[in-house]
């Protein structure tokens, strides 16, 4: 059986289901919209079983021989509420939540033993400051960057390399009072270092790296589907292509990425052990590939679609054959 | 780029707009195609006026972009395969009064064909309630859309068809025909449906297939589905008010009746999978016509209505000269309007 953890409403991961279900192959999707309301983990002497429920339906762990971890996470139910409403709102409850954190961790820990598998959990964070670590170390090329919290160190960079761009460390996304927030990469010249305080929060400043397009590659399994992104003549994404004004749509073609690029790019996944995830890099002005950052789960439609690659369908078809080959 | 017999046509898939291309521009795009601008001069093949006009038309179109000689073969073509995790789309079902069918039946059914799209036109003035004894059986059902025409039924009010829609999320359209007035009945900002009365009788079975540029869609895949399949009636089915099952309501052939055969067995038959095969490079006319893969086709009304290759009557179109005209006022037409009894009335 296939086991898919997922967001809902994504299509991109509907139309993988969909040819699930075209070919007969039998599947069980789990998304953050499903409570899994109970777990049953018995690791005796004889044996081992993880079975988790959602509603009436039951999957027993060794029976999943192919499993996609697309985005989210398992919802576990607390029954707290209902049989112990004196200790709903306190510390005990804080505690029992950890415990629970420790078992759903053990749960992704085991689904990432399935022989085929696409995606993982434990990756959804990984960490961008390793990854273009990890770049380096297979010799793609990374613009140059620093992390500093005083203006003197970036005056002295900003002498050194020019135009900066900045962007977040960690997560380009936030919420504030309820408002989602994103952190567009901007750019840095002399008058806006000129504002900047003596100190400040610590800060991401990458050289900017003039392009002359953008290469979003969606990696799976050692294939790399690649789509060039053209968003210069549109001035107003000219950092970041999603801050796209909508109805003056950037052109995505399909791009060929030469074989030495691939390979350091699987080599680079392999050291992330990601076996999935999409990846941006630049082709600059000067005729080089720069990396610029990998994300665990994106979305790969916004590149199957415009390039007419049927990703979903390679998707669909991994883990239906990873059925046939462990059942 | 599709090429007609008088000029040619550029389909901007990804911004769904086409453009019309002069032949000369559209032989300075093949060579351009392999070669740089540079080269292109040099071969001599287009002169230097067109091979300018032809790069400014690309560039300022956003079209294309201006890169240096290595970057041609890191842009491959693109993939121009169709494919689709259905066996059956898209389903029409003809419903009247006497309509004694197993909607439960037929609805498991496409569902598990993998149909996404159902359209239920209620030719007889149901009442709300006994559409809902039919809708009922679609609901939980794996379908994305539900569209529905009915006739307007004078005791029933505008409130009991909204009313009707709210009630089955999956209808995106509701049309009331025969009505006293057209009219839009759910506001602009509306849900994901929309609610309409429409004053005209709609002859379902005789009004369909016409094509006007109104109709054309410029996608990936309705491109590159043209290709391979006819763009009417590939993976569709029909059911008519006895339950007859056919490739489409208009059109002839009977596949057997939903109370004794399988829609599945139906769908599977080699004969009737046949004429999702017919392409447009098969039909007469169209196969020059550089609209022919944004064109809808229609095999139910022909132009001879004798000959399987003829192009769909209902098009006033003439790739020779690039003109429109009102398909039903042509005199050429007049024969083949008789025999379908498709009357000016
Ligand atoms: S000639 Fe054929 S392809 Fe061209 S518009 Fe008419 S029906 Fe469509």
């Amino acid at each position: 059986m296939i086991l898919i953890v997922g967001q809902n409403g994504d299509s991109s991961t509907h139309e993988v289901l969909r040819y699930l279900m075209y070919w007969n192959a039998p599947f069980i999707k789990i998304s953050d919209l499903d409570t899994i309301d109970n777990v049953s983990i018995q690791c005796t002497n004889r044996q081992h079983e993880v079975t988790i429920s959602k509603d009436s339906m039951k999957v027993n762990l060794s029976k999943v021989s192919a499993y996609w971890y697309r985005r989210g996470n398992l919802v576990f139910q607390y029954k707290m509420n209902a049989t112990h409403p004196e200790i709903a709102e306190s510390e005990i409850h804080d505690f029992v939540k950890k415990e629970y954190s420790t078992i759903a961790n053990y749960i992704h820990y085991c689904l990432e033993q399935i022989g085929t598998r696409i995606g993982a959990f434990s990756k959804n964070n990984i960490n961008k400051l390793i990854q273009l670590q990890y770049a380096k170390e297979v010799k793609l090329l990374i613009p140059r960057f620093i992390i500093s919290n005083n203006r003197k160190e970036v005056q002295r960079f900003y002498n050194d390399v020019g135009t900066l761009a900045t962007k977040g460390i960690g997560n380009n996304f936030t919420n504030l009072s309820g408002q989602s927030y994103w952190m567009f990469t901007s750019l840095i010249q002399q008058k806006d270092i000129d504002r900047f305080s003596e100190k400040f929060a610590y800060t991401l400043f990458q050289q900017y790296v003039e392009k002359e397009y953008e290469i979003r590659v969606f990696y799976l399994h050692g294939k790399c589907y690649s789509m060039a992104i053209f968003s210069q003549q549109n001035p107003d994404s000219m950092i970041d292509y999603r801050r796209m004004r909508a109805g003056r749509s950037n052109r995505t073609v399909p791009y060929n990425l030469p074989k030495v690029v691939e390979n350091k790019i699987i080599r680079f996944m392999k050291k992330c052990e990601m076996n999935t995830g999409s990846i941006d890099l630049i082709f600059t002005s000067k005729g080089e590939y720069c990396f610029l950052e990998v994300n665990p789960n994106g979305q790969f439609g916004m590149v199957s679609k415009p390039c007419n690659y049927f990703i979903e369908r390679d998707i669909a078809n991994y883990l239906k054959e990873g059925v046939m080959k462990n059942e | 780029m599709v090429k007609g017999v008088k000029r040619s046509l550029l389909c901007d898939l990804q911004n769904e707009i086409s453009y019309y291309v002069p032949s000369d521009i559209s032989h300075a795009i093949d060579v351009l195609q392999a070669h740089s601008i540079a080269e292109t001069k040099e071969l001599n093949l287009v002169s230097a006026k067109i091979i300018d006009s032809t790069i400014e038309f690309i560039v300022t179109n956003n079209l294309g972009h201006l890169l240096s000689r290595q970057s041609i073969n890191k842009f491959p073509d693109i993939n121009l395969e169709w494919d689709y995790p259905a066996e059956i789309t898209n389903c029409i079902i003809d419903i009247n009064r006497n309509s004694d069918f197993d909607f439960s039946k037929i609805f498991l059914e496409l569902e598990s064909l993998g149909c996404q799209d159902l359209q239920l036109r209620i030719e007889d003035s149901l009442f709300i309630h006994e559409i809902e004894n039919i809708l009922k059986y679609a609901d939980g059902r794996m379908l994305k859309s539900i569209q529905l025409y009915v006739a307007n039924n004078s005791s029933e009010s505008d409130e009991g068809y909204i009313g009707l829609v709210a009630k089955f999320p999956r209808i995106t359209n509701l049309f009331v025909f025969n009505s006293l007035l057209s009219k839009v009945l759910t506001p602009d900002t509306a849900p994901a449906y929309t609610v309409a009365r429409i004053a005209d009788r709609i002859d379902f079975k005789r009004g369909c297939g016409i094509v006007h540029p109104d109709w054309f869609v410029t996608t990936m895949e309705h491109f590159t589905e043209s290709l391979k399949f006819n763009t009417c009636l590939n993976r569709k089915i029909s059911i008519d008010e006895n339950g007859v099952i056919r490739n489409c309501p208009s059109l002839g052939t009977s596949f057997g009746n939903v109370k004794s055969v399988t829609l599945t067995e139906v769908a599977r038959m080699r004969e009737f999978r046949k004429i999702w095969k017919v392409t447009k490079s098969e039909i007469e006319i169209c196969q020059l016509c550089e609209f022919r893969h944004i064109c809808t086709d229609c095999r139910a009304f022909l132009e001879e209505p004798q000959n399987v290759r003829s192009k769909p009557l209902k098009c006033g179109y003439d790739p020779y000269t690039n003109q429109w005209s009102e398909w039903s006022k042509n005199p050429l037409k007049l024969k083949a309007m008789d025999f379908y009894e498709l009357g000016l009335a």
